[in-house]
This record gives C-alpha cells, sequence and structure tokens, in this order.
C-alpha cells in the first residue's frame, strides 16, 4: 500500500510539471490574455522539447496588443524580474532567469513593440547559452 | 500432559534428533510455555524453539483482511493509472490556441519562430 501511495504521489509532482509558471505573476497574463483576441498561446511539453533539453515552452502573443495589454504584461514581467538572477536587455527584449526550481533553469523572455508583444516562460535543464545558440543558429 | 519431567527431557532429546512427530512437537511447545517449563534444563530447547518458530517465513500468500481493502487498493490503482495518463498526455503536450481555441498547426514551428525573434535584433524581427 505504501508503494502504491509512493507512485501516486510522484506521479502528482510530475503533474505539475507543465503549470511549472505556476507562483509567478506571468500566469496571470496567461489566465487572463489567452483568450483574447489576437492572442496566441503554445504549450509545449518536455516530450517534444527533448532536443532543446528543455522541459516546458509556454508562449503568448499578442498581435497589436492595446495599451493595457501592454501595461499589465510588463507589469507582471516586471513582477516576476524582481526575483531574476539574471536580466539582460536590448532593443526591447526582456530576458530574466529566474531561480532554479528542482534542478531546472527558468527563464521569462519579453518582447515588446507597436506591432506584437511575445512573452515566453521557459524551463528545462538547458543553460541560457545553449538556448541562444540553439536559436541564433536557427537565423543564419 | 501430566508428564515427568523426564519425558519431556527425553522428548527435548528426541527432538533434537529430529526424531519427534508433529504432535509431540506441538505437545512439546506447549509444556514449554507452561510453569513446569522454568527448569534450566529446557532453556536450551525453548531457545531453540522460540528461534524457529520466530524466524520462520512468513505466508507469501495476500491475505485480504477487509473487503474495504480490495476497494482501496482498486481506487489507489485506477488514480495511479489516471495520473500516469496525465503526466503522459503532458508531456508529449503540443497545443496551439488562437483567441483561446486549439488549432491545428505546428507547435514547434511557432515555438522556433518566436524564439528566433527574441534572440534577433528588433530592427530585423519587427514586423
Amino acid at each position: 500500500m505504501k508503494r502504491i501511495l509512493s507512485l501516486i504521489l510522484i506521479l502528482a509532482f510530475a503533474c505539475i510539471e507543465v503549470h511549472a509558471q505556476k507562483g509567478l505573476a506571468i500566469q496571470s497574463a496567461f489566465d487572463e490574455l489567452a483568450a483574447g483576441k489576437n492572442v496566441t498561446e503554445v504549450v509545449m511539453g518536455a516530450g517534444r522539447l527533448k532536443k532543446y533539453n528543455l522541459s516546458l515552452f509556454h508562449s503568448l502573443e499578442i498581435k497589436m496588443p492595446t495599451a493595457s495589454e501592454q501595461q499589465r504584461v510588463e507589469a507582471l514581467v516586471q513582477t516576476d524580474a524582481e526575483q531574476a538572477i539574471l536580466h539582460k536587455e536590448h532593443g526591447g527584449h526582456k530576458l530574466y532567469e529566474l531561480p532554479k526550481r528542482g534542478g531546472m533553469h527558468r527563464y521569462i523572455f519579453f518582447r515588446q513593440t507597436s506591432q506584437s508583444l511575445i512573452l515566453i516562460y521557459i524551463e528545462g535543464k538547458a543553460s541560457l547559452k545553449q538556448i541562444e545558440s540553439q536559436f541564433l543558429k536557427k537565423q543564419n | 500432559m501430566n508428564y515427568e519431567l523426564s519425558y519431556w527431557e527425553d522428548l527435548a532429546e528426541r527432538y533434537f534428533q529430529a526424531e519427534t512427530s508433529e504432535q509431540e512437537e506441538a505437545e512439546l511447545r506447549k509444556f514449554l510455555c507452561s510453569d513446569a517449563a522454568r527448569d534450566p534444563r529446557f532453556d536450551e530447547i525453548r531457545a531453540t524453539m522460540s528461534f524457529l518458530h520466530v524466524s520462520r517465513p512468513k505466508s507469501k500468500t495476500f491475505v485480504m483482511r477487509h473487503p474495504l481493502g480490495t476497494i482501496t487498493v482498486a481506487a489507489c490503482l485506477c488514480v495511479a493509472a489516471f495520473l500516469g495518463w496525465h503526466q503522459y498526455q503532458q508531456h508529449n503536450m503540443n497545443c496551439v490556441r488562437i483567441a483561446g481555441k486549439e488549432i491545428e498547426a505546428d507547435a514547434s514551428l511557432l515555438m522556433q519562430q518566436q524564439m528566433t525573434e527574441m534572440f534577433n535584433p528588433i530592427d530585423q524581427s519587427d514586423r
């Protein structure tokens, strides 16, 4: 019986994985804005992200965001940015590395222009350098 | 059961020689629990029989003591199966939603596109 209960507990903890950004302020952005017009939400689990060494990708892209949407997302990102251990910013791109949780790196990417707003939450074993190199390669 | 101590002594000796029947061993066990067996002459046989009794492997047959146990185990297995399925689904999650509605689209393509935009200078990626 103890074994069965242990198994259930392990599985229950594992189920938390995809809701990993829960506990962060940006969760509200995903909850509140995902159903909005011109909003594209992408969620990918670890099974699809093996080659990137990531376990979760969750993004929100708002085309032609309204001023209130921009302010709301920016404020939420700023709230989480307070606990960031690394902060990079250049040309409207903001990148925050949050403290590790469960041995996983956690990142928030945020990019805002007049045309679009992209908020990305990533979790996985890949370091920032590894992620950067993977996606910079694709541009070349 | 009202035998002389010499009878029990003899029985103990035969026990060590593996010459006793199961019935005799049962009697001997019973005797060893009685007051009459407090004599130090029976210490050895008492220790041996106690040790063999304690170290005897327990039956491996699974005995369900209460029918509620079956239900509990079944419920636990159902929960475990559900959680396992849920975990598998989440592990392989690949979902794109537009305006909250799930659509058929290649999530990995969108991911690559968004990440590439994220890591490129704004003047090149701004649409």
